[in-house]
């Protein structure tokens, strides 16, 4: 369970986040939507622990973070966190590198090694599992990340953007898929934010949008067209909450001024 | 048994190319002084002070070789292939090292002996410089090795009584004994670092995660692979990888080794100006702690910004974030301590060397043990984690997603 309590936070004079609320049962997959530059990424550093909020905090199964040091400790053993664009050792394997990974929350080895082998096979980078991570193409690099916020089996996982980042159609399917599952085999609660809506529609029990630094509609895809009062695709619903002018906008700029 | 003591004790000695090096440059010099001496008849060429100097020099950097031969050559933590295989043996510390001694034995005395009667019957130097040069070379050379093994006791003990021989008018007799005192603590301090053997373990409360143990993992598993010889064994798992890792323990200073750090700088500070005659030094303390304090700030702040800028302080009308700040709490307060400490020296009177002393002190223990730890503020801090410049050296390169 995740609970994000009064959390605000500011860039500079423009505030980015504000007194949000939100509360991720066990279980379930949240999907965070908003335009670009919103904040979504700056409240999955703030739930991932990457980043301290200026006001409010976060609880990880009723652990608040940053509490003291025992209890941080132990929330970041429950939690794995893909960041959107993080930084991999150039010069280790695939391989070597999520067993690092592996190591760092203790899993026994056999299963870890056995685990790695099942992922690499599922992100078909069983080939490339030997060679350094510098000669992997930007797509690789992805897949691997993934791989690696996969492979603690964590039942807390924070997701930046993970189908973006060129990973091919059928890494993103199977990556919808296995997200799925986790939450449904598994129980693992996630967090995530994505800008593509087809798989958003797929794979999130919730979806949160965020708008003008607050949180503007939290529910299931039902709930939200509800609330729109529009029964067409995610992106139509998105469109009615977020941007309802935009038909008029699209209009307004194919209008040509008379001759 | 004797046989095998007489081969093990005997392979102390260099090999004849070892001693060539320093026999032929030697020999070169005097066989240039006699055709010198030969065609200028008149000239004493021999008793010029430049000759006599270089004579010094080249034996003594003969005896400082000799002693970092002996620690390089035959101390297990200076080979990582004479460890390894090591480890794999039976051997114990209470047996004698396979490829021989590290502590002196007999051998060592032959080799100073004939140091000396050279210096004194051929070169016409001092002969005690070369047993001089030997001896402290490798009296700071076994203080590093012991450092390496982690014998700290031992360390301490030898930090406190290297500058015994600084302060002026010690007795001879003194001083002889705080050298038998050295080699009392490096004799028992080795043979406690021994024991301790092997001494590359993983250490699960280091801030680095344990990685890239390859082959180990794979040995745990009851498979049995050598690790390839190529693979670099980075210190980062990459961002945020290693500053969000359950492991993630920073290395901090125990509150122990803080105050015995800080005792052992003001001793060392105490004996130096009684050596030198009382220099000014309030205002290089001042110079030093600064400099500290920017060095535990920056270690402090590698990788971690402000959650918060100025701006954001501004918006929320908050220009203090005590979750933040804290860090800049111990350097400040360190500063204070050395300028009050400054004022109080400049008054010191008679007093001047303990009243030095006593400031140093305690200002290295404000800079080390002054709040927040390494691990509360890491893992407790308001902060914001960002790729850290110290995580990509040339062995850890990283690359962005």
């Amino acid at each position: 369970m995740i609970d994000v309590l009064d959390v605000s936070h500011h860039y500079g004079l423009r505030p980015i986040l504000s007194h949000i609320n939100l509360k991720i049962p066990p279980g379930q997959l949240v999907a965070l939507m908003g335009a670009n530059g919103v904040g979504k990424s700056t409240l999955l550093n703030i739930i991932a622990g990457i980043m301290s909020p200026a006001k409010g905090h976060v609880e990880i199964n009723g652990l608040r973070r940053r509490a003291d040091e025992q209890t941080e400790l132990q929330i970041r053993k429950l939690t794995s966190y893909l960041a959107d664009h993080p930084w991999l050792p150039e010069f280790m394997t695939g391989r070597e590198w999520l067993l690092a990974i592996g190591r760092l929350y203790d899993l026994e080895a056999d299963r870890l090694m056995d685990h790695i082998s099942r992922l690499l096979d599922l992100f078909q980078l069983s080939d490339k599992g030997e060679a350094p991570i510098r000669t992997y193409s930007n797509g690789q690099k992805k897949k691997i990340a993934i791989c690696g916020a996969l492979v603690p089996e964590t039942p807390i996982l924070v997701m930046d953007e993970p189908f973006t980042g060129g990973l091919d159609p059928s890494a993103i399917l199977a990556l919808s898929r296995v997200l799925k599952l986790l939450a449904e085999r598994n129980g693992v609660t996630m967090v995530m934010s994505s800008q593509i809506a087809e798989m958003v529609e797929l794979t999130a029990h919730r979806i949160a949008i965020l708008d003008q630094a607050s949180i503007v509609a939290y529910d299931t895809l039902e709930g939200l067209r509800a609330k729109s009062g529009c029964n067409g695709s995610l992106p139509e619903v998105f469109e009615r909450i977020v941007r309802p002018r935009t038909v008029e906008q699209i209009e307004n700029y194919f209008k040509r001024p008379p001759a | 048994m004797k046989r095998s003591f007489h081969v093990y004790s005997k392979a102390v000695w260099p090999s004849p190319g070892w001693v060539l090096l320093f026999v032929l440059p030697y020999v070169l010099l005097a066989l240039g002084l006699r055709i010198l001496n030969y065609n200028f008849p008149g000239v004493p060429m021999s008793d010029l002070p430049e000759i006599g100097s270089a004579r010094t020099w080249a034996i003594s950097a003969a005896a400082v070789w000799y002693a970092m031969y002996r620690l390089v050559r035959f101390h297990p933590i200076c080979s990582f292939r004479y460890e390894s295989w090591l480890k794999t043996t039976p051997w114990l510390a209470d047996k004698p090292l396979p490829l021989g001694p590290v502590l002196p034995v007999w051998q060592d005395a032959v080799v100073l002996g004939v140091l000396a009667a050279f210096a004194k019957w051929q070169a016409h130097v001092d002969p005690v410089m070369p047993v001089l040069a030997f001896g402290v070379t490798y009296l700071i050379g076994m203080n590093v090795l012991l450092a390496l093994t982690r014998t700290w006791s031992s360390c301490w003990a030898l930090g406190f009584l290297w500058p015994v021989f600084l302060i002026p008018g010690a007795s001879q007799w003194l001083k002889i004994g705080m050298g038998a005192a050295l080699l009392a603590v490096v004799w028992h301090g080795h043979r406690k670092s021994l024991r301790t053997f092997p001494w590359r373990k993983e250490n699960p409360s280091s801030h680095r995660p344990p990685i890239i143990i390859y082959g180990d993992l794979i040995f745990q598993s009851g498979i049995r692979l050598e690790r390839p010889q190529n693979v670099r064994t980075p210190t980062s798992v990459g961002w945020p990888y290693s500053c969000l890792s359950p492991k993630y323990i920073p290395a901090s200073v125990s509150r122990l080794n803080s105050l015995l750090g800080s005792l052992l700088a003001g001793w060392w500070t105490y004996c130096i100006i009684r050596a030198s005659d009382a220099p000014p030094i309030a205002d290089l303390i001042l110079f030093f702690t600064i400099i500290g304090a920017f060095v535990r700030f920056a270690g402090y702040c590698s990788g971690l910004v402000p959650a918060v800028n100025i701006g954001g302080r501004i918006a929320l009308g908050r220009l203090i974030l005590p979750g933040f700040d804290r860090v800049f709490l111990t350097p400040l307060a360190s500063i204070g301590l050395a300028i009050l400490g400054g004022m109080w020296i400049h008054h010191a009177g008679q007093h001047y060397a303990p009243v030095c002393a006593a400031v140093v002190s305690v200002v290295c223990f404000a800079l080390l043990s002054g709040g927040p730890s390494v691990r509360k503020w890491v893992l407790t801090g308001d902060h914001r984690s960002c790729r850290s410049i110290l995580q990509q050296t040339r062995q850890q390169p990283l690359t962005q997603v």
